[in-house]
This record gives C-alpha cells, structure tokens and sequence, in this order.
C-alpha cells in the first residue's frame, strides 16, 4: 500500500508535525515522534505549511491529542533519509476524511523496523535542529 | 507536564547522577509509559505492552545514564542516548524483538540488527552501547 495524493517536490517546503509529551524526553525530541503507526499502511501524518503552525496545533489538540507544539521538516529532509531512496511525502487533504492541508509521509518502502527508526531519527534531528514553530502561548 | 521534565534534580545533570537515581528517572518515565493506551496519539497508535515495559523495567541497572525513554506509535519503546562520538538506539518492539542501531554523530550507520526478545540480549543490547 503506499500513499495517495499529490507526491510534494518542493524541497524546501515545510511539513509540520505535532510533538507529544511523551515524545520530549529531557527537553529532546525523541525518534519516537516520527515513527508511523502500524494501522496507518506506514502513513506518518503531518501538515503542509500553508496551514500554518499554529492552526497545525490547534486543529490537533482540539481532537483531544497532546501536544507541546509544532515543529517541522522538509521535504527534501524526508527524501534525503539514511534508509530508503523511496520515502516520500504526500498532499493528500479531502482523501478519505483527511483535513485540509493534510501530508502523509509515506514509509512503506522502508526496508525494516530498524530502517524505519533510523529514518524517523534522522527527520527526528532535523527537527530538532530547526527548532519550535509554534508553542502555545506564543505568537506564530 | 507529562514527559517533559528539563529540570530538577533528577533530570539536570544525567552524567552526574548515581545509579539510585538512575533507577528513579528510568522507573519514573516508565511508569508514564505505563499509563498510556492504544490510541494515545491518534486513531491507530498502539501503546507498548506491559510485558514489554515490565522487560526493561528488570534491566534498568543495563541502561545508560543519560538513555532517554520513550514510546512511539507503533507500540514500541525507544532507548536513546549518545556516549562520545557514537549515538544508539535500542527498540523493544511490539512483539518484544529488539532492534539496535548504533550510528556515529553525523548519522553514518555502524551496526543494525534485529534480535529475538531475551533478557540476556536485552541487556547486551543496552549494554553493547555503553561499553562502546
């Protein structure tokens, strides 16, 4: 199975991704923050940037999930993984009840569990490197 | 907040602390671990097992100093930490496999590889990293 929707190519696009709690362990971002769920075909969810960080959060939050903020990644980031030439992010808002602006970063070409936690580490560092995009209570 | 502890005595200095504390820090954010569910991030998302964070929870004298500890949505439990020019990283996956990557500092890949769940492989797993 892999993704549907519009394959992105602008390699400095931003693609959001919300950081749970759990997932800042000792003011880091964990791996943990960007490994896909098994029910989800190896779809990792984020946002496109035109949604903006702070509706990112808002929107995610107000489903009742967790989340310290908005950080993000770039396209040619998820391309240029350690692992697998393949993994690739998808606009794929309105499909099947996703909302607007919705991306799916697709895994499904990741060899491994072990590969895909080294992917996962490395959108992790990049993340981390670029810093917060939105925190609560902080203008965007 | 929930897991998000930057500082305190127990979380400030990870280099410094003693093994009692340790074993507090680690027992501390796998009993947060503990009380997550399936579902906890989204439509999906699967909590660790208890068995598996009961696993680790027998090897916490095994773990690094500074690992830190967390679940990721596949139901798996992330240890990472770094220690001089190389960083690891152990998963206990859903089915209690461990995965163990070691990479040096720039992201090169030294060692991979998935094992069978043991107490004996876990902590060698954890271990290996340390003694490296």
């Amino acid at each position: 199975v892999t993704a549907d929707g519009q394959k992105l190519t602008d390699p400095d696009l931003l693609l959001f991704r919300q950081i749970h709690p759990a997932h800042y362990p000792d003011g880091r971002i964990s791996s943990g923050a960007f490994v896909p769920g098994p029910n989800h075909n190896s779809l990792l969810s984020v946002r496109h940037e035109s949604i903006g960080a702070r509706r990112a959060y808002e929107e995610f939050v107000a489903a009742g999930i967790k989340s310290l903020g908005t950080w993000a990644v770039s396209v040619v980031e998820v391309e240029s993984n350690p692992e697998s030439d393949g993994i690739s992010a998808y606009l794929d808002e309105l499909i099947d009840g996703r909302p607007e602006a919705h991306v799916s970063i697709d895994f499904t070409p990741s060899p491994s569990r072990g590969a895909t936690k080294r992917i996962a580490r490395h959108l992790a560092r990049r993340a981390e490197s670029r810093g917060c995009q939105y925190r609560p209570g902080e203008p965007e | 907040v929930f897991f998000a502890e930057t500082s305190g005595s127990v979380a400030s200095s990870p280099d410094r602390i003693s093994s009692g504390q340790r074993g507090v820090r680690i027992m501390v954010a796998l009993s947060r671990i503990r009380r997550l569910t399936d579902g906890w991030l989204g439509d999906g998302s699967l909590a660790p097992t208890k068995s598996a964070i009961d696993r680790l929870a027998e090897a916490t004298d095994a773990v690094n100093p500074q690992a830190r500890i967390s679940p990721a949505a596949d139901g798996s439990i992330l240890i990472e930490w770094e220690q001089g020019d190389r960083e690891f990283l152990v998963s206990i996956e859903r089915d209690s496999s461990i995965v163990f990557i070691e990479e040096d500092a720039t992201g090169h890949l030294i060692r991979e590889d998935e094992r069978p769940f043991s107490s004996e492989e876990l902590r060698r797993a954890l271990s290996e990293g340390t003694a490296a």
